[in-house]
């Protein structure tokens, strides 16, 4: 052959030898690029792409941070573990340390011809003469060495270098790329349970499709089809509860003329319950894109806290009316019993001052008798009013009106013998207040021996319970055809304590007072009509549920 | 002038107690007793010109009373009849022992003293002290 003839052979020869790289090359960029973690990224290097430069060999060492040290992690050859991803005996360097280690420290690629005559060396498998070790560098950030031994001398060419330099590059830019994508996923994730747990969302709204995207979306919780992504304000207003949409157009437009908008709570229906939800628009300078095509903010669902509040209050209510009715029953002790008491010490003393004989001892000493029967009276009385206003174990039931005023009617039946009354009893519409049993019984016995007591002398006592059903409560009307009061004077005073009307009828005072406290605490509400001619008609208003 | 004390308290028996007391320590003063406080009211705006010229008057008065309280009282008088710390002394006559009252009763520059019931002979002797 001609020296032309040779050099057309070697340059042909190049010319495959460049086009064998160039495939090799393009088979590892495609075959790393389609792997998602970096154990497939490695793994991927070593099995294939080594194997199709003609190695033997190859481990890559990945740099643990925390500790300055190169670990096995992936391997091709003596290394690797029979048909598994796991490396024999994975050895760890120091930075440094042995060839691997050098590189790593002086990120210079590096080939050793003769490993026997390199002190560095460090022995991990047996009969390897030659070495070649690549860093694999983003920038000036350390990832790993990719590493190859060879049996032969001299076995590595500056084309290696340039296939393992490429690869070290690749596989460099691909992890990090990997770390990348694996810290935004689990911030991503982070941020989601963050969400979950705080109640808290992210929305945006695009000037462009003119619809409000929401993070987590709320979509699924509307009846509304989820594959139509976000909402468009017609959607969200009609979710809205009617007394909010006002703010939230205002505050929208607050937003839009003055690039602030207040913060407040709105009532949103999802999933047929009603949330309270903070709503905040960013502030302009806030806005990730100034240019106005998307608006930003964050919902806050404070539903749950809202629930507590209202338990809170409910509850404070609820003490604070007990409280009331106690320093009441303080009251009733320190006028109803104190004063007849009282007065039996003022006669006590007028008796011993007084003489015998007069007329004023024996008055004083029969009004000392009527004293202790009243104060018996007295204790009686609130005996029984105590006993209704404190138990409160029971919860609220089912209480069957008419029921009840009848088993009322049978505990007064010595003065309903007595006078006879004409009782009708309505009940159908609603026969039932959900309420506690004792406190309707409590109610009914005062009505009604009311009733009896101040009936008119002029007519037969007529009495007439009629019950209807409202939209929220129920409405109960106890009627009497009686002396009925002045209600010019003493509308405001006929639930209040020591208000007696009839000054010729025992009484404390004390039942229609009780009977209002019973009521209210039910959550219900008392009142009274009528005229003086015409007897009372008491309307009582009761909670459904 | 005459003393005079007017008791206006519902309480038939806690006013009677306090007149018998009155009339056997102070036999010259003279004792009316008003068991309503709004016929009460309606007597005393009617004579307090006749009163104020003939009597030295001290008023003992109810605080829980059906008709109308005795503040409540007090507050009537007060609109009826012009300057009327300076014509008549009054005493709250109550069972009430609740300190908010007594301290109420402080607001009311006609009222001078206040006496928890019942109304004692020690007090009928002592309670010429309180007429002006």
């Amino acid at each position: 052959m001609s020296t032309s003839e040779e050099k057309i052979v070697l340059l042909e020869n190049k010319i495959k030898e460049i086009q064998e790289m160039r495939e090799t090359i393009h088979y590892i960029v495609m075959a790393v690029m389609a792997k998602n973690t970096i154990k497939d990224v490695l793994w991927e290097i070593t099995q294939n792409c080594i194997h199709r430069l003609g190695l033997l060999d190859c481990v890559i060492y990945l740099f643990h941070e925390e500790d300055q040290t190169l670990r096995q992690f992936a391997a091709l050859g003596e290394k690797q573990a029979d048909g598994s991803w796991e490396v024999v005996n994975p050895i760890a360097l120091k930075l440094g340390q042995g060839i691997v280690g050098h590189v790593a420290l002086t990120g210079t690629p590096e080939i050793i011809s003769d490993t026997t005559k390199d002190d560095r060396y460090v022995q991990d498998v047996d009969g390897c003469q030659s070495e070649i070790a690549v860093p694999i560098k983003l920038g000036d950030k350390l990832i790993g060495v990719l590493d190859s031994e060879h049996p032969e001398k001299n076995f590595y060419q500056p084309k290696h270098l340039e296939m393992l330099s490429t690869i070290a590059s690749l596989c460099a830019f691909k992890i990090d790329s990997l770390h990348n994508m694996d810290k935004l996923i689990r911030t991503n994730a982070q941020l989601r349970i963050a969400q979950k747990v705080a109640q808290l969302g992210a929305w945006e709204y695009s000037n462009i499709t003119k619809r409000i995207y929401f993070h987590p979306k709320v979509e699924e919780l509307m009846e509304k089809d989820p594959s139509t992504r976000g909402l468009t304000f017609e959607e969200l207003e009609n979710i809205l509860n009617p007394g909010d949409i006002d703010f939230f157009r205002k505050s929208w437009r607050d937003y839009w003329d003055t690039g602030q908008a207040p913060p407040g709570y709105l009532r949103i229906t999802l999933n047929k319950q009603e949330r309270y939800v903070i709503w905040r628009v960013a502030d302009t300078k806030d806005q990730m894109l100034k240019n106005q095509e998307v608006v930003t903010g964050i919902f806050f669902d404070i539903t749950e806290i809202k629930k507590l509040e209202s338990q809170k209050d409910s509850l404070v209510n609820e003490l604070s009316k007990r409280n009331q009715s106690l320093s009441q029953f303080n009251k009733i002790i320190s006028h109803n019993l104190r004063a007849p008491v009282a007065n039996m010490i003022g006669i006590l003393q007028l008796l011993d001052a007084l003489d015998a004989e007069s007329p004023e001892y024996k008055s004083m000493q029969n009004e000392l008798g009527q004293l202790a029967h009243g104060i018996d009276h007295i204790i009686k009385d609130l005996n029984g009013a105590l006993s209704s206003t404190t138990e409160i174990k029971e919860s609220k039931q089912k209480v069957d009106l008419k029921e009840t005023l009848w088993a009322v009617v049978d505990l007064l039946h010595h003065q309903i013998k007595e006078v006879k009354p004409n009782i009708t009893v309505d009940t159908q519409q609603a026969p039932y207040a959900f309420a506690y049993p004792a406190y309707i019984h409590s109610i009914f016995y005062n009505l009604l021996s009311n009733a009896i007591k101040y009936r008119s002398p002029d007519r037969p006592l007529e009495i007439q319970l009629h019950s209807e059903m409202l939209e929220k409560e129920i409405k109960i009307h106890f009627k009497d055809n009686g002396k009925g009061i002045n209600f010019k004077q003493n509308k405001d005073h006929i639930f209040g304590l020591y208000k007696r009307f009839h000054k010729e009828i025992e009484g404390k005072g004390l039942g229609l007072f009780i009977t209002k406290q019973q009521v209210e605490f039910m959550g219900g509400d008392i009142s009274v009509s009528g005229n003086e001619n015409n007897g009372l008609e008491f309307t009582i208003l009761l909670p459904k549920s | 002038m005459t003393p005079q004390i007017i008791i206006i308290d519902d309480d038939p028996v806690s006013s009677k107690i306090a007149q018998i007391s009155i009339q056997r320590n102070k036999p010259d003063v003279m004792v009316t007793v008003f068991n309503n406080p709004i016929e009460a009211l309606d007597s005393i705006t009617t004579n307090y010109e006749s009163f104020a010229q003939q009597f030295s008057t001290l008023l003992l008065i109810d605080i829980n009373m059906p008709e109308m309280s005795g503040w409540e009282f007090i507050e009537s008088l007060n609109q009826n009849i012009p300057a009327l710390e300076e014509k008549f002394k009054g005493i709250i006559l109550s069972s009430s022992v609740d300190p908010a009252d007594i301290e109420k009763s402080k607001e009311y520059p006609s009222i001078v003293h206040y006496l928890t019931k019942p109304f004692t002979l020690d007090m009928a002797s002592t309670i010429d002290q309180w007429f002006a």
